[in-house]
């Protein structure tokens, strides 16, 4: 078994890379969370009072971005594999030992994603607490603690969520008739199931508590419930994605007229048909959006219209920000040998270079404007939310934060598809479709 | 007589990872295909036919040698004059079918024509589609359909376009006998009105319907055949 393990995890090492990132920077990430509350635990005082509500916050933001991130990167992680999956169980592999396998090698990668995270996040904690708190006269000389008793947990966690996520299609990828899978190489249905209703129907609850407690909260606390309910709405529309994603992709994509460029053609039939790979990318770059317009959308509207400080974002909003837009270019870069045969096959049926590199930069155009329209709603949500608990007709729509996260998004997606395409382009067509 | 490709002296070699050794593939061929002319490619596993089928289409630069399309120097045009030349001139049909997966099968027989800015009306695919016997399957995605079924919607690709050479790799290699039938009853209707089939294939009754075979044998042309039968196309090959 182990063999069978290693020697997949190192034949995929692309997919499998992507997988590692993320696991990396999610504990990279959970570690800044995760040393807030140690700190503030042997601090005490004060100092720890202050320190706990920056962590409630950084915890609400870094699980809703990890879930979200590292979920979509674990199922897509083994959609990508079906076919490996087919051909173990064509040689004689059981099911049963199919998912084993795929959750060990999951579990694997998230053990060792999740130690690198952690030890890369030692070195940055310092610089990262005194530039963020230097404002603040109690904090600013503060001295970050992350010791063992901080990364286990951290660590736990990443092993969690990536196994769990992925627990489901390796069920599926042994579940699925082998046949089924060799057949349908590109499998694009991403089905709705009990969890993700189950998922996306205890977020809406958290969300309607929240509303629920907006109108007797006072107006300078505002802002904190508020900034909540962008991400948690970015939840939401991520487990019910399913629903609805496919028919958003392709009504809004419609509205460019098929005939107008091929490469849109290609591009549009591409992100609407592979379901499952768009989602993977579509949802982290909505819950950054979500993310950065909810915050300045709750602050603005809670304080009518006043700034919020750097040092404040960078330290909310940066490691879960980093995270979902790292997670949005893994995505597209583990699926890159899928998205290189594509276009080999579309070069066979006689696309020039400049067609296919325009579809790529298309694909990614549309995963970022698909991504925005629902980042954008969640906000619109807080913004509606904070104008009616606050009592004003003008609340702030955060546009500001919404525009700059998704042009760094769109950069971000074009380098990711069109850059590897570049690459793809240089070798031969056969030799691409050999490769399969 | 004009020709719609050839090869003179053609070398393809390859390295086998970084630095390695060098494999020769092919080894000087020289070979010409006439309008309206079948030319079938044959011969053991490892000798260099799908790499000729390539090479000689544009698909696989040569190492050495020359090769035309039309007679345009293949070596001689850029990427996207290449590409435009193959668009507008060449059809491809391989053996793992290579539909794009996203498209519907009628989607998928006009995509050739949309790259060209070519006007093909629904009505042009869906006969390309009818006369492959797929006219009820035109909205089904390739995943939904057998092999054989997409076999024929690549078929039905090259048919639509009537490009002036069709290059066919093995087409009926992962075909059942009857599904590998149809698809060869599709393709040996190619040539005629100027235009010219070559394909690669194992199947000594399939090579034996066309009118000259090359027999290859480790990269090099072996020997060649006019209207052969297939216990002379098999001798060939084994002798």
């Amino acid at each position: 078994m182990l063999r069978l393990i290693v020697s997949d995890l190192l034949a995929n090492a692309r997919i499998w890379l992507g997988t590692l990132l993320i696991a990396t920077a999610t504990a990279a990430v959970g570690a800044v969370a995760a040393s807030d509350i140690q700190t503030a635990i042997e601090a005490g005082g004060t100092v720890a009072l202050a320190l706990y509500a920056i962590s409630g916050v950084m915890i609400a933001f870094t699980t809703i971005t990890a879930l979200i991130v590292a979920g979509s990167v674990a199922g897509l992680t083994v959609s990508l594999q079906l076919r490996a999956y087919a051909l173990w169980q064509l040689v004689g592999v059981r099911p049963a030992y199919v998912r084993i396998v795929v959750t060990t090698q999951l579990a694997l990668v998230a053990l060792i994603g999740g130690t690198l995270g952690c030890l890369a996040a030692l070195p940055a904690l310092g610089p990262l607490y005194r530039y963020a708190l230097a404002e603040s006269p109690d904090l600013g000389e503060l001295h970050p603690a992350f010791g063992a008793g901080a990364a286990v947990p951290v660590v736990l966690f990443v092993i969690a969520v990536v196994t769990l996520a992925g627990t489901r299609s390796a069920g599926r990828a042994a579940h699925t008739p082998p046949i089924r899978s060799l057949h349908e190489i590109d499998r694009p249905d991403q089905r709705m199931n009990f969890a993700r209703a189950m998922a996306g129907l205890a977020t809406l609850v958290i969300i309607a508590g929240i509303l629920v407690s907006l109108p007797a909260t006072a107006l300078e606390q505002l802002s904190v419930p508020l900034m909540l309910i962008a991400p948690l709405v970015a939840g939401v529309l991520a487990a019910f994605a399913p629903l609805y994603l496919a028919r958003l992709l392709r009504d809004w994509t419609a509205l460019v007229p098929e005939r107008a460029s091929s490469s849109w053609y290609l591009a549009r039939s591409t992100t609407a048909f592979g379901v499952a790979r768009s989602t993977a990318t579509i949802n982290p770059i909505t819950v950054a959006v979500a993310l950065a317009g909810g915050l300045y959308s709750a602050n603005g509207t809670a304080s009518g219209g006043g700034s919020v400080r750097t040092g404040s974002v960078v330290l909310l909003l940066g490691g879960p920000l980093l995270l979902a837009l790292l997670g949005a270019t893994a995505t597209i870069f583990m699926s890159s040998r899928r998205r290189d045969r594509e276009f080999a096959l579309v070069v066979a049926a006689g696309a020039t270079r400049t067609v296919v590199l325009a579809a790529a930069a298309w694909e990614a155009v549309i995963y970022t404007v698909t991504a925005t329209i629902l980042g954008a709603a969640a906000v619109c949500v807080t913004a509606v939310a904070g104008g009616w608990a606050a009592g004003t007709w003008t609340p702030s729509l955060g546009l500001g934060a919404v525009a700059t996260i998704a042009g760094l998004g769109l950069v971000l997606t074009l380098a990711a598809t069109v850059l590897p395409t570049a690459a793809a382009l240089r070798h031969e067509v056969p030799q691409t479709l050999a490769a399969e | 007589m004009p020709v719609l490709a050839e090869v003179v002296d053609l070398t393809k070699t390859f390295t086998l990872g970084r630095g390695g050794s060098v494999v020769p593939v092919l080894r000087g061929i020289t070979a010409q295909v006439a309008p309206g002319e079948f030319l079938a490619v044959v011969g053991p596993s490892g000798s260099g036919k799908s790499t000729l089928l390539y090479c000689m289409s544009g698909l696989e630069p040569a190492t050495a040698g020359v090769v035309r399309i039309l007679g345009r120097t293949v070596g001689a045009l850029s990427r996207s004059a290449l590409a435009a030349l193959r668009r507008d001139h060449v059809g491809f049909v391989f053996q793992s079918y290579n539909l794009i997966p996203s498209l519907s099968a009628r989607e998928n027989v006009a995509l050739p024509a949309r790259l060209a800015r070519r006007r093909i009306s629904a009505a042009e695919v869906d006969r390309a589609l009818a006369d492959v016997g797929l006219a009820e399957q035109a909205a089904h995605r390739p995943g939904t359909l057998s092999g054989g079924q997409q076999q024929r919607v690549a078929v039905a690709r090259v048919l639509a376009l009537r490009p002036d050479i069709v290059f066919a790799d093995e087409p009926t290699g992962a075909l059942d006998t009857e599904s590998g039938a149809q698809v060869l009853d599709l393709l040996a209707g190619v040539p005629g009105d100027g235009r010219s089939l070559v394909m690669v294939t194992h199947d000594l009754q399939a090579a034996a319907r066309a009118d000259r075979v090359l027999v290859l044998r480790d990269g090099a042309v072996h020997s060649e055949l006019r209207n052969p039968s297939a216990d002379d196309v098999f001798k060939a090959i084994t002798c």
